[in-house]
């Protein structure tokens, strides 16, 4: 597969000269097969240029699947100027992640209002189709597209495209679950040794890949200060990528105040990094217009077996167990927002009786309660058979290791340290309820 | 007057989105004219439970300080414990990190510590006012 770099910056275009070897644009990739499947990651401002130069130089009429991680500004800025949209008889699918408050055209057209922009989405001449995506397995366009969900406040989905022998990941825009990867009695560098599940299915997720394109906005020292807002630092990508046996990564998503220089250094640091886990992990950071072709000897099934992790309306049924009041109506708000619908427990007691009688699909649960505890609660649960199969978000106030450790060991789907913000409790709400249908799913099949 | 914008951090990339939070201190009204006032916009959709969570954290400054009378460093500990759990999510950051100031010093049982975290929250409840961006007109 032929990739190139057209856009690598987040949050918003930083072009200039301190910008200029890594580029300004904000995030999007070109993925091009040797049978001429075209790809597109995300339409940030990188996607003009991408436009132009299909225009001049592909064959016509021009074809492509564009795959949005998500729907913040600096993925889609670039596509009301993506020229090959005006242009009739060119074809696009739009794929993106099922979730999102409105559905893609809404929110494309959103940006196209002429209070925005001249030109309306219904304008565009070319022909488009769009796609709402779950975690799963598709063929699009002939080709076997993995997706699993990533940890950002915003539903975002990470991609999988195996093609020519090769795996190639884009993976924008996502968080650490958990603030240390490995646990802290654990050996660094290996699968088993890292403490999160969310941090554990992301690494299985890109396991083995030949490339990786991966966000890393941060430095260690900038996160705390930018914790829950969905980006990763250079850090943990490289430890991540090095554990899950990744052989190429590119780090982009570059943080519009990082210039050309600093890029450089946090290039010599995650390389740093990997070679003190020993691993042989090539790490660049993406610059714009850099082009390499990747091929390999990778057996990829021609016939992808297209799998689906369930739709959901949005409509769980989600019950929340927490003796704090102002945390269930918290959280309660968040959930009813995002259109599910909740029922309340101030205790395990009453929670367990819950699960029993009212078959909640997803449930949200406190550790520290008094009488039964939420360890008491999950330990319960999963020796039960109605209960053993429902996912289990933890929230709790308790965001220590130990308290992650028994939860998971116990059972738990995901951990989530209290404070919260309610888009991330959804977030995690839907990452969760995508997990399980596609277990259940898998085990069908 | 002096202000400052927080982002918010519910928000990450970019959106088109407005600044929700905007915290301004400066001179209130004549009756309080020592105490600075901390202006915190509602979130939208929030309007209707975040006036009764002030309310209730302000109800409870006397239920510290009669704790910290008893030296029941376990009730401090198990309010502050809360409000550092739920504060950021109803739009006080700051009552989650005194929360988890209290928290961590009732939790060692010293009280010129935890009686210095309470002025602090009680001073800060105190000066905090509510703003209604989205509210019509």
């Amino acid at each position: 597969m032929r990739l190139r770099f057209w856009g690598t910056r987040g949050s918003i275009a930083t072009p200039g000269p301190s910008t200029i070897r890594y580029g300004g644009n904000t995030s999007c990739v070109e993925l091009v097969t040797k049978a001429g499947q075209r790809f597109i990651f995300d339409s940030g401002t990188g996607a003009r240029p991408l436009g132009l130069d299909l225009m001049a130089n592909a064959p016509k009429p021009i074809g492509a699947t564009l795959l949005l991680s998500h729907t913040h500004w600096d993925h889609i800025q670039g596509f009301p100027f993506f020229i090959p949209l005006f242009i009739p008889g060119n074809r696009f699918t739009v794929c993106g992640p099922l979730g999102a408050n409105s559905s893609l055209p809404e929110v494309l057209s959103g940006q196209m209002e002429f209070t925005y922009f001249p030109v309306e989405l219904s304008q565009l001449g070319a022909s488009i189709s769009y796609r709402d995506l779950t975690e799963g397995v598709y063929d699009l366009d002939g080709v076997r597209v993995s997706t699993q969900l990533l940890n950002h406040p915003a539903t975002a989905l990470g991609y999988k495209i195996e093609a020519d022998g090769v795996s190639i990941l884009y993976l924008c825009d996502h968080e650490p679950y958990w603030e240390n990867l490995w646990r802290s009695e654990a050996t660094p560098g290996k699968l088993d040794s890292i403490l999160h599940e969310g941090d554990r299915r992301h690494a299985a997720f890109m396991q083995g890949a030949d490339v990786i394109i991966h966000d890393s906005q941060y430095t260690p020292e900038e996160y705390p200060a930018k914790k829950n807002w969905g980006h990763s630092t250079y850090s943990y990508v490289a430890k991540i990528a090095a554990a899950a046996g990744v052989k190429r990564v590119f780090l982009t998503h570059h943080d519009p105040t990082h210039d050309d220089a600093f890029l450089d250094r946090i290039e010599a640091e995650a390389r740093e990094v990997a070679a003190s886990l020993g691993s042989p992990l090539e790490i660049s950071c993406a610059r714009e217009g850099f082009e390499a072709v990747f091929e390999g000897d990778k057996a990829t099934p021609a016939q992808a077996p297209v799998s689906e992790a369930g739709a959901h309306s949005g409509s769980l049924l989600i019950l929340i167990v927490d003796d704090d009041e102002d945390l269930r109506l918290l959280a309660r708000k968040a959930l009813t927002r995002a259109g599910h619908r909740v029922i309340e427990a101030e205790g395990g007691a009453e929670g367990l009786e819950l699960i029993a009688g009212r078959r909640p699909d997803l449930l949200v649960l406190d550790l520290n309660m008094p009488n039964i505890d939420g360890f008491e609660v999950l330990r319960r649960l999963r020796a039960d058979e109605v209960g053993r199969s429902l996912p289990v978000i933890v929230l709790t106030a308790h965001g220590d290791e130990a308290s992650a450790q028994s939860s998971f060991a116990l059972g738990a789907t995901d951990f989530l340290a209290k404070p919260f913000t309610p888009p991330q409790l959804d977030a995690r709400v839907r990452s969760c309820f995508a997990h399980k249908i596609r277990v259940v799913s898998d085990a069908l099949s | 007057m002096n202000s400052r914008f927080i982002s918010n951090r519910w928000n990450c990339g970019t959106q088109i989105r407005p600044v929700r939070v905007n915290w301004t201190i400066g001179s209130k009204a004549q009756e309080r004219q020592t105490l600075p006032t901390i202006s915190i916009a509602v979130e939208e959709g929030m309007e209707d439970v975040v006036p009764g969570y002030l309310e209730k954290r302000r109800a409870e400054i006397p239920v510290y300080r009669r704790a910290l009378q008893a030296a029941d460093f376990e009730a401090i500990s198990r309010l502050a414990h809360k409000m550092k759990g739920t504060g950021t999510g109803y739009g006080f950051e700051k009552l989650t990190e005194l929360g988890a100031a209290l928290e961590t010093v009732a939790k060692d049982s010293d009280a010129p510590a935890t009686a210095k975290y309470l002025d602090e929250l009680a001073l800060y409840l105190e000066s905090v006012e509510l703003r209604y961006p989205n509210s019509p007109g």
